[in-house]
């Protein structure tokens, strides 16, 4: 199952990157993706990170689906 | 009210939001008769010196899509809670030296009081749900990520 992942602020400059595509087998919920994120990257386990799923916040786990296109969102801190 | 049950509108401009166009966006409103209060929150690039180092800019990113979302909704909560006439905000992208203004808010109501207090209640609802990012740049070009107290 092929998701896509945008970083941004904080966490795109720890990943390095803005954007990757991940294959995760058969099935994955949105914590489990930011708990395997955390687990790569664990300079992403010390900040709060919120996530979208298809531009719709993560307020309780959900499973992700094929083509879903993930938000990883570190703290906000616009103004 | 037909106006105030408006579509998101983007809020976001490239750069620093420009005094002309602040001044512009009040001269706007000397046709609106109906108003007697304006609040306006100006937030402007503060130079902090963080371990001997000056911060230059700031260089904001967001998710503009949710961020949009998340201040449309916002303003709509906004007019629901409070005796408004209009409102508009604006949020900068990209690089804003120190010294220029980042967010523009300018609410107008017949009454000061809703004025004021709808600026504020809109101002950290922006800070705490929009999920926009800003990235301290200091004078040797090194940079750490902002974080809203």
């Amino acid at each position: 199952m092929k998701v896509k992942i945008t970083f941004y602020g904080h966490a795109a400059d720890v990943v390095k990157s803005n954007s990757v595509e991940s294959d995760f087998g058969d099935r994955i919920s949105a914590y489990g993706l930011k708990k395997s994120i955390q687990v790569k990257y664990p300079q992403l386990s010390t900040i709060e990170l919120k996530l979208a799923v298809n531009n719709k916040m993560v307020v309780k786990d959900v499973d992700l689906n094929d083509g879903d296109e993930i938000s990883v969102l570190p703290p906000f801190s616009g103004g | 009210m037909e106006q105030k049950l408006r579509k998101p509108k983007p809020i976001f401009k490239q750069g620093a939001i420009s005094a002309e166009s602040i001044g512009v966006s009040i001269a706007n409103h000397q046709s609106k008769t109906e108003i007697g209060a304006h609040n306006i929150f100006m937030g402007q690039v503060r130079a902090d010196e963080i371990e001997g180092k000056k911060v230059a800019a700031i260089e904001y990113t967001a998710n503009e899509e949710l961020a949009n979302e998340a201040v449309f909704a916002i303003r709509e909560q906004a007019f629901e809670k409070y005796d408004l006439t209009c409102m508009h905000i604006y949020h900068s992208l990209g690089a804003v030296k120190a010294g220029e203004i980042c967010l523009f808010i300018f609410v107008s109501s017949p009454r000061r009081n809703a004025a004021n207090d709808a600026c504020r209640y809109i101002l950290e609802a922006i800070k705490k749900e929009a999920p926009i990012f800003g990235k301290e740049i200091f004078e040797d070009s090194t940079h750490q990520w902002k974080v809203n107290n």
